[in-house]
């Protein structure tokens, strides 16, 4: 298997990397502190990294995050760091511990892969003096304020709000009237639950509009194929619109459709508005009726721009208002008809980041801060 | 992988046969001086040996005295280190089997060397030419074709066996026969004159199995010469022509057979001579209560109302030819399978729910025939194998090293192991010895009660066998109750005090040797 | 030392071919695994009368197995030698981006016309040398090694994929290809029963195939019965990496874009399928056929609960249950072989 001595050579050269690492971080830390002042100690954008942690880096959305926080630092001039977690909560952690080891302030922004991670990234920053804004998935126990200025905030989208106003689209769209199935995300996922509730929610408001059947697909577009394909034998001739909990598995679907050759018979509606759905989009009679827009770059200069503020001591988060450390966005309601006056932030993201650092995390079109978390579901 | 720019054949590599000018055909081999070391260890030392045509050779020794490595030289697949081997007068080298194979060697070997998962027919094609074979020709099997060569080669031996069965499916005899077979058709390949070399072929057979297997041996040599390699002395002395004894890697004594008694043969390969009087009966435990007692016993399929009972210190020794159900019925008193009418009394209670495990726990212990299979664990050192049933009184959970490296290095020395090596993974050691270690995990526990041995003595040299008959008797004095599936019915004789005889299923005869001395025709009329 | 045996050689000698079972070509054995498909097929049939064996739902599972079904065959051959392949996925995602880059997409890269799908199954069998050359030379286990490759593989996908828009397949044209049909059944299906035809000729009447099973049985036997080891393996994984990119690129025609994931979830479902099927992790015993039944199994069962209206929060545990029960009556038939259980 392994021959000891190659491994021990490797064991040698990581260790000569880390102490090599932490000496040259060790030297610079005697260098003049740059901040603009504030309660905590300043930190200078030398002495500092930022650090994005994405679940993997194929999804296009975790494509748009990276694209994000790149675009962040290469405007404050400051290192950034990109932690890829490879689907695993396992990994997430051990490479932001890894990060956190190597001695620089961390403004750290993670987009969690499960809820569950969230406490210990928090605790880890903390007791490494950096600072970290969670995005998407955190336990609802967990409040920024219990924990400290070191866990600055946590940032999502509301689900609740993107399932009712897909499912809204799609139940206006078949005039009122029809049969429905939808796609959920992996099954004990918040997004997947609280996106799935809004649109259940939405639907109450017709009552001629039946909801034949939710399934998950697992944020998958081969699974939103293979559920799509079954359902729409199970019930053959008889869907008129799909839901899906995000375009990567609406993907899917429509292909299915395509294969069954009913892509013009049936409305779909999902979230997140991606490059291959606004091609759809775009097209004449696009059976896409709905779509939410949110951008993977703006959440991640968002949450990581907020991080920063409070590692330089710009903000102070203690005393910010509970609405700004667990933080629910502005999300867009599109349709065919105006989804261009949106995607139009896609072909300068240089430009938007402008208006991020010029207004702040909380101001910034098109995706102000609209309310305070934890996200509560409809009728609870 | 042999490379393959050793693809020279033998054939290709002899020069023009010399020595043959007055007419006496030379010899089908002539060994001279060949020397095979492995590191500092030397396993075959100097050794000189020829085999003339249509000459049976047989060739003895102990474990461990460089049967196999002479075997494997001749096979190909190892090189020796120094001297020359010739085939027919001309000179060859063996790099690899297919040379061996193209010179006209035909190895049966004692290991398993067919594919237990394949065909007869194909397990009869697959060897170092099957390239050249019609039925196989360019990587297509022409399945019609390959059984009717496979038939033909099987009726050469008088073989009935069915071409498309599944060699895992064939009893011991039937392999062997196909070993047989395959080594015999290297002459319908290559043309050269066979040299069928066999590796203990009867170590797993039935005596009357083996009475077959002799027959066919003898009908070889009309056709080529065979080297016979065996450890049954009787057997060695009824079928060779010359006898060559092996000890510590040299040969010892090399002798027309007529020229030799059994003893001689003993003492050449033991260095000392044969012990006398191996019975008594002094000096045991025996114990008055019945230990296993088994009542109107039925398994469907296997054995019929079978009745019996083993008092502690006392031993039974069950007979029977092939599907007799004995091995079956040793498995059920064991737990190992279940029954369908009857009963089974351990201590004069009937058990109910028998299982190994509580068998173990109570005492027994199982030393199985396929002892690969069943009664080692071949990836884990003789230690780790010995130890391995030692639980009960010991801290169950906490691996005591130092003693159990004690306890193996003990009975490593009651047992007379070789090689002496306590850490050595148990699959690295002869068929006899792995036999020694497995008896050893048994015999080694203070717990022990009853011992049941399926075939103990399989593929062991009369040393080995010895051996392990002296810790049989060891532990049968001390007051063990012992049920043995005997090898051979002069084993049975010589260590049963009662014999149960079966045939079928059903039990024939039962004698108590202390009032009744029957012979082997006795036992052999009411086994078959 | 009298031999009294001798009395009756004649006798005996034509005894020993008796207790030889003859060989079945279709084994009773596997009688148990279509028995537990058709109970499968009979239970949602029962429970879905109008919809489980429509023509709709049959084209939905014959092209929904396809897949499973390619890798399955190359698979198959993997494990028959003893060994595992654990790199599908990964694979599967490389050859996938690499056909679909080097055909007509979206992002315009090349379009090399047929050739694009050479390119997808050269890349998977490139893989699969790859990975069996270093099993065989460097004698590593192809648990690992394979294990690591599956990550290479997604690694290559992920470099393709690149961080620019997906590649998508324009409609009609290839990507309608699998789902047409052919004398009623998709061309998909079509396409696994030719990979099922030309592995099962492979497996019964070449050497390849015989020698694959020779090895699962005992390496150093069949070494000293002439095989060549290495070799044989190399060709194999060379033919699982074939199927396996043959496979990607008909998940990704079917997908109608490029995904580096294209092959999630497939890597458990042909091992489940191989095993099920009664393909002995051990090598040496099973066949393409019955992998063929253990993905039926799986697909059926996965269709059969969507249909079904099993919650997705419980279909899982239902699957696993019901595979359990479909395993233990696949078994039933041969359970007297199986005298110890590990």
């Amino acid at each position: 298997m392994f021959r000891t001595r190659s491994f021990r050579k490797h064991l040698v050269a990581a260790l000569a990397v880390v102490v090599l690492g932490v000496s040259a971080c060790s030297t610079t830390t005697g260098a003049g502190a740059g901040g603009t002042g504030g309660s905590q100690a300043p930190i200078a954008n030398e002495d500092l990294v930022l650090v994005a942690s994405v679940i993997n880096t194929t999804n296009p959305y975790m494509a748009s995050m990276i694209e994000g926080a790149q675009a962040l630092g290469e405007k404050l001039g400051v290192e950034v760091q990109i932690v890829d977690s490879a689907g695993s909560s396992q990994t997430e952690i051990s490479k932001i511990q890894a990060i956190l080891a190597q001695g620089k302030k961390v403004a750290l922004m993670v987009n969690t892969v499960a809820s569950s991670d969230a406490p210990t990234i928090v605790n880890a920053v903390k007791q490494a003096g950096g600072y970290v804004v969670i995005w998407w998935n955190k336990p609802d126990s967990l409040e920024p304020w219990d924990v400290g200025n070191n866990f600055v905030a946590f940032q999502k989208y509301s689900g609740v709000e993107s399932g009712q106003c897909t499912g809204r689209a799609l139940a206006e769209s078949l005039g009122g009237k029809g049969n429905v199935i939808g796609l959920a995300g992996v099954e004990d996922s918040t997004t997947s639950q609280t996106r799935v509730a809004g649109f259940e929610d939405a639907l109450k408001a017709y009552p001629d509009i039946k909801l034949l059947e939710v399934q998950s697909a697992n944020w998958d577009p081969q699974q939103g194929l293979s559920v799509t394909q079954s359902l729409l034998t199970k019930y053959p001739n008889q869907v008129n619109g799909i839901w899906a909990a995000d375009d990567a598995m609406i993907i899917g679907a429509t292909n299915a459709a395509k294969n069954a050759g009913l892509y013009n018979d049936i409305k779909f509606v999902s979230d997140g508005l991606y490059p291959p759905v606004v091609d759809m989009m775009s097209e004449p009679n696009s059976p896409i009726v709905g779509e939410t827009f949110h951008r993977g770059f703006m959440a991640a200069a968002i949450g990581l721009y907020t991080a920063y503020l409070a590692a330089t001591g710009e903000i102070d988060p203690a005393t910010l208002p509970e609405e700004k450390r667990d933080s629910l966005f502005k999300l867009a309601c599109v349709t065919p008809t105006d989804f261009q006056d949106y995607t139009k932030w896609d072909g300068d993201v240089d430009a938007w980041i402008d208006t991020l650092i010029e207004n702040g995390p909380w101001d910034t079109e098109p995706t102000p801060l609209v309310g305070q978390g934890p996200e509560k579901l409809p009728g609870t | 992988m042999t490379r393959s720019t050793s693809r020279r054949t033998a054939a290709a590599n002899a020069r023009p046969a010399a020595g043959s000018v007055d007419g006496a055909p030379p010899p089908a081999l002539r060994l001279t001086r060949i020397t095979k070391t492995f590191g500092p260890i030397t396993a075959v030392k100097n050794l000189s040996l020829t085999v003339e045509r249509n000459q049976v050779v047989g060739v003895i020794g102990e474990n461990g005295a460089g049967k196999s490595t002479l075997l494997k030289i001749l096979s190909g697949l190892h090189e020796p280190t120094s001297g020359v081997m010739e085939v027919a007068g001309r000179p060859v080298q063996f790099r690899r089997p297919q040379d061996a194979v193209a010179a006209g060697f035909g190895v049966v070997h004692q290991e398993q060397s067919l594919l237990s998962n394949l065909s007869v027919a194909e397990n009869l094609a697959m060897n170092a030419l099957s390239s050249t074979d019609n039925a196989t020709r360019f990587g297509w099997y022409r399945w019609r074709q390959l059984n009717r060569e496979a038939a033909e080669t099987l009726a050469r031996v008088g073989a009935a066996i069915d071409p498309r069965a599944i060699v895992g499916d064939l009893s011991f005899v039937d392999r062997q026969m196909v070993e047989i077979a395959r080594a015999l058709r290297v002459d319908e390949q290559t043309h050269a004159t066979p040299l069928v070399i066999l590796d203990e072929p009867t170590s797993v057979l039935e005596r009357n199995e083996t009475a077959i297997l002799e027959r066919e041996i003898a009908n070889l040599k009309s056709v080529g010469s065979v080297i016979f390699v065996s450890h049954r002395l009787d057997e060695v002395r009824r079928i060779c022509d010359r006898i060559v004894v092996m000890r510590h890697g040299e040969v010892v004594a090399d002798r027309p057979t007529g020229d030799v008694t059994e003893d001689d043969l003993f003492k050449l390969m033991i260095g000392h001579a044969a012990k006398a009087d191996k019975r008594s009966d002094a000096g045991r435990t025996v114990g008055a209560q019945n230990l296993v007692e088994v009542r109107g016993l039925t398994r469907r399929g296997e054995y019929r109302d079978v009745s019996f009972a083993v008092r502690p210190g006392r031993c039974l020794v069950i007979v029977g030819a092939l599907g007799s159900g004995r091995e079956s019925l040793a498995r059920t008193v064991f737990g190992a399978e279940p029954f369908d009418r009857g009963e089974i009394r351990y201590r004069g209670d009937v058990v109910s729910s028998w299982s190994t495990v509580r068998a173990t726990r109570n005492g027994m212990a199982y030393v199985p025939a396929e002892r690969r299979t069943e009664g080692m664990v071949g990836g884990f050192s003789s230690t780790e194998n010995i130890t391995l049933a030692r639980t009960g009184a010991r801290p169950r959970f906490v691996l005591n090293r130092a003693g159990q490296k004690k306890l193996a290095r003990e009975w490593f020395q009651r047992l007379d192991v070789r090689p002496d090596d306590i850490k050595l993974s148990l699959q690295r050691f002869s068929g006899g010895n792995q036999q020694k270690v497995v008896m050893a995990k048994w015999l080694q526990s203070d717990r022990l009660r009853v011992l049941i041995l399926d075939h103990p003595l399989r593929g062991l040299d009369p040393g080995a066998a010895e051996t392990v008959n002296d810790q049989i008797r060891i532990a049968r004095d001390a007051g063990t109750a012992v049920i043995l599936l005997a090898d051979t019915l002069e084993e049975a004789l010589d260590m049963g005090d009662d014999i149960l005889v079966m045939r079928d299923g059903d039990v024939t005869a039962r004698f108590d040797l202390s009032v009744d001395t029957p012979t082997t025709l006795d036992l052999l009329e009411r086994m078959v | 030392m009298a031999n009294p045996v001798t009395r009756e050689p004649s006798e005996q000698s034509v005894s020993t071919g008796r207790r030889t079972r003859p060989h079945h070509r279709f084994e009773v054995r596997s009688l148990g695994e279509v028995g537990a498909l058709a109970v499968l097929i009979i239970v949602f049939f029962a429970i879905n009368p109008s919809t489980f064996l429509s023509i709709g739902n049959i084209r939905t599972i014959l092209d929904q197995a396809a897949t499973p079904l390619i890798v399955g065959v190359g698979a198959t051959l993997v494990v028959l030698m003893g060994a595992i392949d654990l790199s599908v996925e990964g694979v599967m995602g490389a050859a996938g981006m690499a056909f679909i880059l080097t055909t007509e997409n979206s992002r315009g890269s090349v379009d090399l016309g047929p050739l694009s799908f050479v390119v997808g199954i050269a890349m998977g069998a490139a893989l699969g040398v790859a990975a069996g050359l270093i099993h065989t030379r460097l004698k590593v286990p192809s648990f690992i090694v394979t294990l690591g490759f599956w990550f290479v593989g997604l690694g290559i996908a992920t470099v393709l994929f690149g961080t620019e828009t997906i590649p998508l397949l324009p409609d009609g044209g290839i990507k309608a290809w699998p789902n047409e049909t052919f004398l009623g059944l998709p061309h998909s299906f079509w396409l696994a029963v030719l990979v099922i035809a030309v592995g099962w000729v492979v497996t019964r009447f070449t050497r390849l195939g015989r020698f694959t099973y020779a090895i699962g049985d005992s390496e150093e036997v069949a070494r000293s019965n002439g095989v060549g080891v290495a070799r044989t393996k190399l060709y194999v994984f060379a033919v699982a990496g074939a199927c396996t990119g043959l496979a990607g690129i008909l998940a990704t025609l079917r997908l109608g874009a490029g995904a580096p994931t294209v092959g999630g979830g497939v890597l458990f479902l042909t091992v489940a399928a191989v095993v099920i099927g009664g393909t002995s992790l051990g090598g040496g015993r099973g066949g393409v056929l019955r992998t063929t039944l253990g993905v039926f199994m799986l697909t059926v069962l996965t269709n059969g609960l969507i249909l079904s209206g099993v919650d997705s929060s419980i279909q899982s545990g239902v699957s696993g249950a019901v595979l359990i029960v479909a395993i233990i009556f696949a078994a039933w038939p041969h359970r007297s072989r199986l005298r110890i259980v590990k």
